[in-house]
């Protein structure tokens, strides 16, 4: 697995964005174990602290709070092209527990679009890795076709 | 401090009788004030006070060693909506003093100046059961965002969210 | 210099918390904190009101991924309280074995999160790795690394197997060494102690007046402690000492959660040692009479309340939730006064700030009419500076 991450990087080193909507931790923890030694993701210059501006990926934790919806939104939007999505966990999917729950919009793609997704409550350290390895192939494969156009569904206006 | 003091011996145990011994204390030390005090468990009282002299029996039971206040709950019992100050007694007692307001006219008086704390904890039973507590200087919202609507008190048995379906469990 | 309003966040990279804290600011002294944690806001409390027990427990460990142990366990603890059930001795000591391991996992993340604030990054390293020890032994355990799952109401759902003791006990005397480690860095690594010495002040009477719990009331010589005065689970049977330092202030709240982390290490080996046998659950019955419960837990931020309602059904009629975190932030508020914006992130993670169990700091130039926005990470880079320009670091 690591040995993939290896060829990736050396292709472009993907910088990544954190944004948390509102989650319990448990995601973001598991995500900031990435950089630590036993995984030490950060040697293959993957996981950096950047702005919107700067970032290719957007890792979005939790199951967006009504308060976080707006900001989600607005630094999705400042992201420049091309760029994706990565929503971790139950609650990245579709809220996980808090699905239903008051304040809670329930799901990162109710917001934003959302490219890959990864399992969990949490997801492990080694399944976060392999969601970034997946994140990658699809910028690959999108790169071949000149964008995204080519996997989306056709929306037919009515 | 010095090296990691070795461990001991354990917690010595509860003494039988200290939350009836404190139901009794409070009821004679606070006569009027504070009524219906009695053990609800191991270390567990309860007790009640009128809304209007709430600050004076807080303050009371605060003189007689309640230093130190864990929380406060909102409760809605329909006709009557409750708030309790859950508050640390001596000998680890946690003793609910419970004030009861009317639905249509829920108020009660701060007492973030006898606990600081509690104007977070009043600011929260605000926003979620929309009590109002006379005096208390930051009444600003404190866990529903700025967009949340005024007058929807979403801990209230009668709130249900707008267009909300039954969520389905496994 | 009229006052100011800073911004900042809602981005903590560190913390990864979407917190907004509103600093008020006199020229380079700060007046004010506030904090916005409606970013978290979920509306737990209500969804348990109709969730039967055993599916509210999976919410409530969610409440915080870090603290998760302690809501689950004092919720499960408070729903057998009035359903006037006790689970079995050998299910609280494994439940207690499980909330001592959970204090180590996050004394070691704070510890971490706290050296990554003021720019000590090996210390950070050096912990989150020596974390993965302690994540290891709750996976044997339960089966996952966080959100451990081990609670059932009556008791816990999986054993701690006689196969599992040597393995943990090896990971514990690993821990133990390194924990004790870590109490002599915090003493003796001069970047720390300037961040740390003196910054933040809390007095204990001060501490005692703003209600202020767990390791910051603890680092201001009060010596309380739910595990002591009121105890549950396992804490009457297990020897352990109530660990306070003199301090009152950033380094005093520091070296408390240090050697508790050694303290936690031998009550662990101490539970595995010496577990008792028996049953893990106890029959309970499906719905729980009607009754009031204030469940109380010394989580590692400090004391977790669960006051508990219920009406003669499987759901609670209400449950009310209130988070160390919370309590603390008066006395955060209260230490950082006539501070420089430097010290705000050291003084903020004094507190171990567990948002998420809380529900999250802008720069506003009201002279100049304008709003400026600090991420935390600037604000934790301008604290770098602040120091190394003062001190020569």
């Amino acid at each position: 697995m690591f040995e993939r991450l290896v060829r990736w990087a050396r292709g472009k080193s993907p910088w990544i964005l954190l944004f948390n909507s509102g989650a319990c931790n448990a995601c973001d923890i598991e995500v900031l174990s990435l950089v630590t030694p036993r995984f030490d993701v950060e040697r293959l210059g993957i996981l950096a602290k950047g702005t919107p501006r700067h970032a290719d990926i957007l890792v979005v934790t939790g199951p967006v709070t009504l308060k976080q919806q707006e900001r989600l939104k607005r630094i999705y939007d400042q992201m420049p092209e091309p760029k994706y999505v990565i929503a971790m966990g139950s609650c990245g999917s579709q809220g996980g527990v808090f699905k239903g729950l008051y304040h809670v919009v329930g799901g990162v793609d109710k917001v934003i679009p959302v490219d890959v997704w990864i399992g969990g409550c949490p997801p492990r350290p080694d399944e976060i890795i392999d969601g970034v390895v997946k994140a990658l192939q699809v910028m690959d494969e999108d790169a071949k076709h000149g964008g995204k156009r080519w996997r989306q569904k056709e929306v037919v206006a009515t | 401090m010095t090296a990691v003091p070795a461990p001991t011996a354990p917690p010595a145990p509860t003494v039988p009788g200290v939350e009836d011994a404190l139901a009794s204390q409070v009821l004679a030390s606070l006569p009027g004030l504070v009524s219906e005090a009695r053990r609800t468990g191991v270390r567990r009282v309860t007790a009640r006070a009128p809304p209007e002299r709430i600050r004076d029996a807080v303050s009371g039971l605060k003189a007689l060693g309640c230093r130190h206040l864990s929380g406060m709950s909102g409760l809605d019992l329909g006709e009557r909506l409750e708030v309790l100050y859950h508050l640390s007694a001596p000998r680890g007692i946690v003793l609910s003093l419970r004030a009861a307001v009317p639905r249509t006219a829920p108020r009660l008086p701060t007492v973030s100046d006898l606990f600081p704390v509690a104007g977070i904890y009043e600011r929260e039973i605000h926003d979620l059961f929309g009590i109002e507590f006379e005096g208390l200087k930051d009444t600003r919202p404190l866990l529903l965002y700025e967009g949340w609507p005024k007058g929807q008190y979403p801990l209230r048995k009668d709130w249900k969210p707008a267009g909300a379906g039954e969520v389905k469990h496994a | 210099m009229p006052e100011m309003e800073l911004p900042i966040g809602p981005q903590h990279p560190a913390l990864k918390e979407p917190v907004n804290f509103r600093v008020i600011v006199d020229g380079e002294r700060i007046v004010r904190l506030d904090l916005d944690i409606s970013y978290n806001h979920r509306g737990i409390e209500k969804a348990a009101e109709t969730r039967e027990f055993s599916k509210s427990l999976y919410l409530i460990e969610r409440i915080c991924g870090i603290c998760s142990h302690a809501h689950a366990t004092n919720f499960a603890k408070g729903i057998e309280a009035l359903m006037g059930v006790e689970a079995p001795r050998r299910a609280q000591w494994i439940r207690t074995l499980v909330a001592e391991l959970e204090r180590i996992h996050s004394h070691l993340l704070w510890l971490g999160v706290a050296a990554h604030e003021i720019g000590y990054n090996t210390l950070f390293m050096y912990t989150w790795r020596d974390r993965e020890t302690v994540q290891d032994i709750l996976e044997l355990i339960s089966g996952n690394r966080v959100n451990y799952g081990m609670n059932a109401i009556g008791g816990v759902r999986r054993d701690v197997t006689d196969a599992m003791k040597p393995r943990i006990l090896e990971g514990l005397q690993r821990l133990e060494a390194r924990a004790t480690y870590y109490t002599h860095v915090i003493r003796e690594e001069e970047t720390l102690l300037i961040r740390t010495r003196g910054v933040g002040r809390l007095s204990t009477d001060r501490a005692v007046a703003l209600d202020a719990v767990g390791p910051v009331a603890r680092g201001s010589n009060v010596g309380f402690d739910v595990r002591r005065d009121d105890p549950h689970l396992a804490y009457s049977e297990i020897p352990f000492d109530v660990i306070t330092s003199p301090a009152c202030d950033v380094f005093g709240r520091v070296e408390v959660r240090a050697h508790e982390l050694v303290q936690s290490v031998r009550m662990c080996a101490h539970m595995v040692e010496n577990l008792p046998p028996g049953e893990l659950m106890a029959k309970v019955p499906r719905a729980a009479p009607a009754g009031e419960y204030v469940s109380r837990y010394e989580a590692p931020r400090g004391e977790l309340v669960h006051f508990l309602r219920t009406r003669g059904t499987d759901k609670v009629d209400r449950l009310s939730v209130r988070t160390p975190t919370l309590t603390n932030w008066p006395s955060v508020v209260e230490a950082i006064q006539g501070h420089v914006i430097a010290d705000i992130p050291v003084v903020v993670a004094a507190i171990d700030p567990c948002l998420s169990c809380t529900s999250r700091m802008t720069f506003v130039d009201v002279d100049a009419k304008r709003t400026s926005s600090l991420t935390w990470d600037d604000l934790v880079e301008y604290g770098m500076r602040y120091y190394a320009e003062k001190e020569g670091l």
